[in-house]
């Protein structure tokens, strides 16, 4: 266990070893080409879930990058629904030299929802209760804007904070409707730089 | 700062992370409905921004702007009633509960006609059950919308058109109604308004005439908004069907003959053509929609009845079927209650001539009664065209 421990460390520590590389005007590396996403992913801000997601810096300018992602969503709401999502985004992220990071991302997702609807039988004493099961496959698309902070600008840390709210609307939802929703994911996005 | 950074990313987890209990399912699954309710179904909750967008979708463009005000979640109650031979059954509706403690009331909303249980109210669509929910339950109305006996959980034969049979399953249901508005509000003085569309006006109608005769709740009716429906079967909506070929016509006399010949203990074979008596029963049960009926049912209106029936209809012969349709018509009173008549000009399915002589017999009588004809449009245009007018109505009476 220690092994892999510390033979992961020094994965990491090779992996952003820079030696001599380009760097843009606030400090990006230009052999950034990947970030590892990881975080909550609240659905409706308040039901739990978590994301985890690759990012591909595709261009990167003095202050900008044009970031694309591909993400893996869950969430579960008691009593209503719980969901997997795949969900494919493209979008620019703006950061300041001192590491203060805006961004704003378009997706299409596809998301298996495994609805659950709650049954009261007020027949049987006590009331019983049992729950009816649906599933249905949705598309889903969403913008997220995001704000965050890339402690590599003052730190050797190559790792971004960010809280990025999402309006999502997924189509079909259980009823045959449009079913929007504002939602919320703050995580951390690794970002490794390659040795060239 | 990165101190600072990492506090602010936990707070904002730990904040994301706080579920609020909003859950109203229990409770309202919890109160007590005198045995009069079987069971209860969660169907959906949907906000604020999708009420908005559903009423958007079903194209609700009138000049008088739609209020949008909260969320509402969705429901299907199975509650008891009686049929018309008094028996005791259990049926269905859809609940529309707004997310609100602001209730301004209770709208029970009477369906159109519908031969297609799938289609049944209860089990909601957007340009049904949800986009009703979106105007009036996310406008903080509580709402319920029967099945009527025959459609969703009822496997019975529907009783079309027969007015006391409907008028049950809907006096029931907003007997349920005042339960859970009496809970949610925390107090027992409340307001109900009716309205419903084509078959849904005539039952809007007569369930008004039911409650004004006795009330067996302590809700007060308001108003009544019956749009496009048919009050005077023998003299104006049987006739007009006879003799005006619209896609419906066929329809509308094939459920009308299914529910009168069961209930006026007649077969159907003493008045309707094979095959036609054998397959009537079959195709309104539940099982078919609408556009099957169209497919399958005759051309003409003569080739549907056999040849003396359908004599005796058109020269409006007193027979077991025009006396039933006089028995369950649905003008010939006096309301106390404001009623608004909403109407179509260009309706061919069911006439302006419905509403016009529903308005003059009840103003004659001074009946608190009023006429809104919608303009130039046909009868399903005209449920589009009434409803914001219905909720901005309802609103100023409060």
């Amino acid at each position: 266990m220690k092994k892999i421990v510390i033979t992961t460390g020094l994965l990491i520590f090779t992996l952003n070893s820079v030696n001599g590389q380009s760097t843009t005007e606030n400090g990006t590396p230009l052999n950034q080409k990947f970030g590892f996403v990881a975080g909550y992913y609240g659905f409706q801000f308040k039901n739990p879930g978590f994301q985890i997601g690759l990012e591909n810096y595709m261009a990167t300018t003095s202050h900008f990058q044009v970031v694309g992602g591909l993400y893996a969503q869950f969430h579960h709401q008691k009593d209503r629904q719980t969901s997997i999502a795949l969900n494919a985004r493209i979008g620019q992220r703006y950061t300041t030299k001192f590491g203060l990071m805006l961004e704003s991302h378009l997706g299409i997702g596809v998301q298996q929802t495994f609805y659950t609807s709650k049954v009261y039988d007020l027949t049987a004493n006590p009331i019983a209760e049992s729950t009816l099961k649906t599933n249905k496959t949705g598309a889903m698309p969403n913008i997220a804007l995001g704000v965050g902070y890339d402690f590599s600008k003052k730190t050797k840390l190559p790792v971004t904070l960010y809280v990025r709210p999402n309006v999502s609307w997924l189509y079909p939802d259980k009823n045959l409707v449009f079913k929007t929703t504002g939602n919320i994911e703050t995580g951390v996005i690794y970002k490794p730089t390659f040795k060239k | 700062m990165t101190k600072t950074v990492i506090q602010l990313f936990a707070l904002t987890i730990l904040l994301a992370s706080c579920n609020k209990d909003e859950v109203t399912i229990d409770l309202i699954a919890g109160l007590n409905y005198n045995e009069n309710v079987t069971k209860i179904e969660f169907l959906g909750e949907y906000s604020k921004a999708d009420a908005i967008q559903f009423l958007g979708l079903i194209n609700i463009s009138s000049p008088i702007p739609v209020s949008t005000t909260c969320g509402f979640l969705l429901y299907r109650f199975h509650y008891k009633t009686h049929k018309f031979d008094n028996t005791e059954i259990i049926v269905s509706g859809l609940m529309g509960v707004p997310k609100s403690k602001n209730i301004k009331g209770l709208v029970s909303w009477q369906h159109g006609t519908n031969t297609y249980r799938a289609g049944s109210i209860s089990t909601p669509s957007p340009d049904e059950g949800i986009g009703l929910a979106a105007l009036f339950s996310a406008n903080e109305y509580l709402l319920i919308a029967p099945d009527y006996i025959g459609l969703g959980a009822s496997y019975e034969v529907h009783p079309y058109y027969h007015v006391k049979s409907t008028t049950n399953s809907v006096i029931d249901f907003i007997k349920v109604g005042e339960v859970v508005l009496n809970k949610l509000t925390g107090d027992t003085n409340h307001r109900l308004f009716l309205a419903g569309f084509s078959q849904g006006g005539g039952a809007s109608v007569a369930t008004q005439r039911a409650l004004e005769i006795s009330n067996p709740t302590n809700l007060q009716l308001v108003a009544n908004a019956p749009i496009a429906g048919a009050y005077n079967l023998r003299e104006v909506s049987v006739p007009y069907t006879l003799n005006h070929h619209t896609s419906n016509s066929l329809v509308y006399l094939g459920y009308l003959s299914n529910a009168y010949s069961l209930i006026y203990n007649q077969p159907l074979s003493t008045f309707i053509k094979e095959p036609y008596a054998t397959n009537i029963p079959k195709w309104f049960d539940g099982s078919k929609d609408g556009q099957f009926m169209k497919d399958n049912l005759p051309p003409k209106v003569s080739d549907l009845f056999l040849d003396g029936f359908y004599n005796e209809l058109n020269n409006n012969v007193s027979n077991w079927f025009t006396l039933a349709l006089d028995e369950n018509e649905m003008y010939l009173w006096q309301p106390i209650n404001k009623i608004r008549f909403y109407y179509g000009l260009n309706d061919k399915d069911v006439i302006p001539q419905e509403a016009i002589g529903a308005y003059n017999y009840m103003k004659g009588l001074g009946g608190n009664v009023e006429l809104n004809a919608l303009g130039l449009f046909d009868h399903e245009e005209s449920i589009i065209e009434a409803l914001p007018q219905i909720q901005h109505w309802f609103n100023s009476l409060q």
